[in-house]
Parts: C-alpha cells; sequence; structure tokens
C-alpha cells in the first residue's frame, strides 16, 4: 500500500480539522461523547432523525484523522478524500466518501481502512436507533 | 476590520506574533461557514459546505462579500466564533481556551457567542483576565 505524501497529509489534516455547523451544536456533542464513552445513548426519535447526520460526520471526521496519524490510510485514498473535498459542490458531503455508488472503489484493497470505518459507523447507527426511546403516549 | 487585522489582533491577544490559528464563524440561518486560517505569514480563507466540502468564494453564499472584510460585514449576523490555537497559551487565557477533543492533535479552542463578543476580546488589553463566555 502506497502511503500517504507529507503534503497530502498536511492537507488532509487541516481539511479534516474543518467542522460544520451542525457537528458543532451541543447536543451532537454530547451524543458523541457517549458514544466514546461506552454509554448508552439517550434520544428521541426527533433527535435522531436531525442529528444522526451531523453526528455520523463528525464521527468519521474523527475516525479518518485517526486513519491518517496511524498510517493506514493510503495515498490513492487521501487522494480521493482531498479531490472530493477540496474542490467541492454545494452538495457534497464528508459522509459521501463512504458511498459504494459514488466511489466503486471502496471495495478496492486502498480503502480497507475505510470500509472499516464505515462498518464502526453502521454499528454506531444501529446502536443509535435502538436507543431511540419511544414516542410519549 | 481586515483579515489582516483581525489576524494582528488575535496574535497580540495570543501574546505570539509567530502562533498559528483558525477561527471560524458560524453565521445565522446559513450552513456554510467562514475559516480563517493562519499558517506562518499565510492568511487563508475558506468557505466550508455544509457537508464540509470546500467551496470556492464565488459558488458560496458569501459571494456579494468584500472577502477581506467579509467577518465585520456579517457581525452582527455571526452568531459563534470559535478560535483554535495550538498552544502553550499565556496564563491569563488557560481556562478561556479548553482542550479540543476533535482530532487527534492536540489544540485548544474558545468559543463566543458572536462576532461584536469576539471583537470586544480582541480589544481587551494583553494583561486582562479572561472573559467567562466560554461555553464548554
Amino acid at each position: 500500500m502506497a502511503g500517504v505524501s507529507e503534503k497530502q497529509s498536511k492537507a488532509l489534516r487541516e481539511l479534516l480539522g474543518l467542522r460544520t455547523a451542525p457537528e458543532w451544536q451541543r447536543r451532537v456533542q454530547s451524543l458523541d461523547r457517549e458514544l466514546v464513552e461506552g454509554r448508552r445513548p439517550d434520544l428521541t426519535a426527533d433527535e435522531y432523525e436531525a442529528l444522526l447526520a451531523p453526528l455520523i460526520r463528525l464521527r468519521l471526521r474523527r475516525a479518518l484523522m485517526h486513519a491518517l496519524e496511524d498510517g493506514v490510510m493510503s495515498s490513492p485514498a487521501a487522494a480521493q478524500i482531498l479531490g472530493y473535498l477540496s474542490r467541492a459542490h454545494r452538495d457534497a458531503y464528508l459522509e459521501d466518501l463512504l458511498d459504494g455508488s459514488l466511489f466503486p472503489n471502496l471495495a478496492s484493497p486502498d480503502f480497507t481502512f475505510l470500509r472499516d470505518i464505515k462498518q464502526r459507523l453502521h454499528q454506531d447507527v444501529q446502536q443509535l436507533r435502538s436507543a431511540v426511546a419511544p414516542p410519549a403516549d | 476590520m481586515t483579515l489582516a487585522e483581525v489576524a494582528r489582533a488575535v496574535l497580540k491577544r495570543l501574546r505570539d506574533p509567530e502562533a498559528d490559528f483558525e477561527l471560524q464563524a458560524l453565521v445565522r440561518n446559513q450552513p456554510e461557514s467562514l475559516w480563517l486560517t493562519r499558517r506562518g505569514q499565510r492568511l487563508l480563507l475558506r468557505v466550508l459546505g455544509a457537508g464540509g466540502g470546500e467551496l470556492g468564494w464565488d459558488e458560496s453564499a458569501f459571494r456579494d462579500l468584500d472577502p477581506d472584510r467579509v467577518f465585520s460585514q456579517l457581525a452582527e449576523g455571526i452568531d459563534l466564533v470559535s478560535l483554535f490555537v495550538g498552544g502553550p497559551l499565556p496564563d491569563e487565557l488557560i481556562g478561556l481556551f479548553i482542550p479540543d477533543e476533535s482530532g487527534p492533535a492536540v489544540r485548544y479552542r474558545a468559543e463566543w457567542e458572536g462576532w461584536r463578543e469576539f471583537e470586544r476580546w480582541l480589544a481587551q488589553p494583553e494583561s486582562g483576565s479572561a472573559v467567562s463566555n466560554n461555553k464548554g
């Protein structure tokens, strides 16, 4: 696997450090903390609908940073992430990077780390879904 | 304030003429946000799209504004300013800045609930004590 170049690494660190507005919401951050600490999150169906996307984006952002720091990100993957986000169109979302229909090469060995991240995030989604409190009568 | 004036004022408050920093401004009812980054002598203004992609200025919601004065022009519409620095911090700023957990790199973040509030902090004398508006 070709490793990430120093130039790619620097550009990615900068870009991944830039959170979007919804990721700053206190509730998003508290749910993230609960998941990080292994606690069972407690949320309503409305919160699940409204906060799932920014919460997953926040967790994906961190997972990508860790992959970069741990040296498990490949150079082609870094190039793909940078290419998608650095000259983005208005509808580009970080989580699009997990979409195999947008990025068929997600199945290739260079993207093993990203498939692992996708699997972990899928577990997060399942955990959040199962934690949604039933609506009050 | 121009971008250079903002940067000078930040460096003065940090008491570090060489400090790198990042400043994010969230604009009310606007999914796109503004980022001002200082790396070495270089200042970079970026627009981040709703999903985290970097937008060209002309494609952004701010395209009709003067990029060099965009923060002042938007001032009343900015409802959150976050400043990220690497540290070390002057003693009086410890407490205002908290460790930021958004990535593995150690950095510190302080927040203000509006541009005017941030400007007031910038204008404080260097020896002034930290303000108590940190939202933690």
